[in-house]
């Protein structure tokens, strides 16, 4: 039963801790992000309120899932905007691959969206020899030194503007060595306006798509969504298939709480209802418009009544700024696409559980991010499901990789302890030798090893409770 | 209305934006003129400005705007855009409690002008001032808008840091020009 476990999570980790800029780094921009949310939601009962219905719409959207994605498709195809299927992410990839062939492509600008970072769409463009160009502030950044975002809102928020003017006056043509955050801004702007204007296509993700109208909702700051979405000739908007809701009056309390929940803000800059390609009088805009859903694990996800509730999220990061891990150790550790508390139920869910059984005990199960979850995602609760789904093979189950993460050891262990409680003389005679032996077990002998790494191991007493009664009188009453 | 305008004026600043109101749509065009002239728009590249012809000049003529700040243009073209100074163009609604302008934005003109040029010079009618998203979205057929753009404030980010820079990708400065005798020609 011995399965093959990479525990990259507990080393990687342990590094990060070790280094005192990248947790500094983290712990401003988490505090800030934490105070900025709490000034959104002064009063706690219209919080609460938003979160419910929040959480209502996206239950509701995902009961009727397939229904939506349906009717989707439809309400796409009737504005122009053409829709394409993707159950893996090698197919998406291809099938963007082919859109940009196509169309005699050779350049992507692309907007912020995790889902092309999940599919790892920038390695595959470039093998294939196109080029993709984060036009994200935050992704442009880790783009450079050829990075993965460490927040899915904020990439680059492990690193602090030392760091990133040394790396922009090294990386950036002509560039002048500056610390001033507005003076790395300009640079930045001046590379990526050079390349909207020269782009064959713009890649962007999607926030919310919504099934009545067949409107792609996408939230932004910068502008550069706005861009990659009408300045090159061809649009690609690709998105996760729990995307979807019903309508666009179900749109309005999800952006609300996206934006306070995410940086703190009652909006964000631009928001774009984007319902189909240019018409056939104008001259500049997009000629194409194309959707892709990807799947990638998700309809496994849905199968699951209680995990369902996993795909519900709208992608504010609001639990990584508030866990005790994330915000101690950044969001490389994970080594996963999506790191935080989301990450955690999210990764091993989409690449099995027991390869990735480390994540979902890399948790103090405190609770914090089910507290601030605007989709009342009760992320706690799905981890220790989880963890028993990585030991078990429930034939019930759909989990990805269910019951490989149990270890021989601990099996053995559970099986000795469940032989020696089933048997009183047995027993007796175990906590005879405890009580006796117990005080010289060596630190950290083998079995316990895995268990005492971050425990005080317990010294047993020296007499047993039962022992302490017969001597000292008293009833079991 | 006045209160409505002054939630919106707070909201708006809040986010950076600058908001100036106007009896007319004289006075609001000398003020656009003169801050036309004032940011040094001309004929010299690189410092033109675009404009989304809209019905805010219905009466006035873009004849008379180019006369009294050559450099003005009503030719929108990506290129253009892309090297000009100012971009001003007419917005359909206002959301009062988000300081935000919304845009029927489906001539890709209209986009353009919002975004490539550093500035961007938004014009709307007192009138049009909503008090939140939901009026808004009643008002609009959205199935039957391509592109929808809900703009509150300049571009910004803060993705260095946290530390907000203003005019990252689109305009660092959006000046609303807000004129109380529009509905007069638009209704």
């Amino acid at each position: 039963m011995h399965a093959e476990r990479e525990i990259l999570f507990r080393e990687s980790a342990a590094a990060a801790l070790l280094d005192p800029q990248l947790r500094a780094n983290f712990r401003r921009a988490m505090d800030g992000l934490i105070s900025k949310r709490q000034a959104q939601f002064p009063d706690p009962r219209d919080l609460q309120e938003l979160r419910d219905l929040s959480t209502a719409i996206r239950s509701r959207s995902l009961l009727r899932l397939p229904e939506l994605l349906e009717q989707l498709e439809a309400s796409c195809t009737k504005n122009g905007i053409q829709v394409h299927w993707a159950e893996t992410c090698e197919q998406a990839n291809e099938l963007i691959l082919g859109l940009l062939r196509a169309r005699g492509a050779k350049t992507l600008v692309k907007g912020k969206s995790m889902v092309s970072e999940e599919m790892h769409l920038n390695a595959f463009l470039e093998a294939n020899g196109v080029e993709a160009i984060e036009s994200d502030l935050g992704e442009y950044i880790i783009q450079l030194d050829g990075e993965t975002p460490s927040h899915i809102i904020m990439p680059a928020i492990h690193k602090n503007k030392d760091q990133i003017a040394r790396q922009f006056s090294q990386k950036i043509k002509d560039a002048q060595y500056t610390e001033d955050v507005d003076e790395l801004t300009a640079m930045a702007r001046k590379v990526l306006r050079q390349k909207f204007l020269e782009a064959d296509a713009g890649l962007s993700g999607v926030n919310f798509a919504v099934a009545e109208t067949g409107t792609l909702c996408l939230v932004e700051n910068e502008g550069n969504g706005r861009m990659s979405t009408h300045v090159p000739p061809l649009h690609i908007a690709v998105m996760g298939l729990e995307k979807v809701v019903a309508d666009l009056e179900s749109v309005a309390p999800l952006y609300a709480i996206l934006t306070r929940s995410a940086t703190g803000q009652a909006v964000s800059t631009y928001f774009n209802l984007i319902t189909g390609p240019r018409g056939t009088d104008e001259k500049d805009g997009p000629q194409e418009v194309h959707l892709v859903i990807l799947d990638n694990g998700r309809s496994r996800i849905y199968a699951d009544p209680e995990l369902r509730a996993t795909l519900r999220c709208i992608r504010c990061g609001a639990c990584m700024n508030h866990c005790p891990v994330y915000t101690r150790v950044g969001g490389h550790a994970y080594e996963a696409v999506y790191p935080g508390p989301i990450g955690k139920i999210l990764t091993p869910q989409m690449e099995g559980v027991g390869v990735r059984h480390d994540l979902v005990h890399g948790s103090s199960l405190c609770g914090a991010c089910g507290e601030v979850c605007p989709v009342e995602i009760p992320i706690p609760e799905i981890l220790v499901r989880l963890r028993r789904e990585a030991t078990h093979s429930d034939p019930n189950s759909q989990v990805a990789g269910k019951g490989t993460g149990r270890l021989a050891s601990e099996d053995w262990t559970w099986r000795l302890w469940a032989a020696v409680l089933k048997r009183p003389t047995l027993y007796r005679l175990a906590t005879w030798f405890a009580t006796r032996l117990g005080g010289a077990l060596p630190v950290g002998a083998p079995l316990l090893r895995e268990w005492t790494r971050t425990r005080t191991q317990p010294v047993p007493a020296r007499r047993s409770l039962s022992e302490r009664m017969r001597a000292e009188g008293g009833s079991h009453d | 209305m006045t209160a409505t305008f002054e939630a919106f004026q707070t909201r708006a600043a809040a986010v950076s934006a600058e908001v100036h109101r106007f009896a007319t749509r004289h006075e609001g065009l000398a003020f656009i003129e003169c801050f036309l002239r004032e940011v040094g728009v001309s004929e010299a590249p690189g410092s033109g400005a675009l404009w989304v012809d809209g019905s805010f000049l219905e009466g006035i003529g873009s004849a008379h705007v180019t006369s009294q700040v050559p450099g003005v243009s009503f030719e929108v073209t990506r290129e253009a855009a892309a090297v000009a100074k100012v971009g001003i163009s007419q917005l359909d609604w206002a959301i009062a409690g988000t300081g935000t302008l919304v845009q029927d934005a489906t001539a890709v003109e209209k986009r353009l002008v919002s975004t490539l040029p550093p500035i961007h010079l938004a014009v709307l009618g007192t009138e049009r001032i909503l008090a939140d998203f939901n009026s808004v979205l009643q008002r609009l057929q959205p199935e039957q808008i391509n592109y929808i753009a809900f703009i509150t404030g300049p571009s910004r980010t803060a993705d260095i840091e946290r530390v907000l820079t203003i005019g990252v990708h689109g305009p660092e400065r959006l000046i609303v020009v807000v004129v109380d005798d529009f509905e007069k020609v638009t209704a």
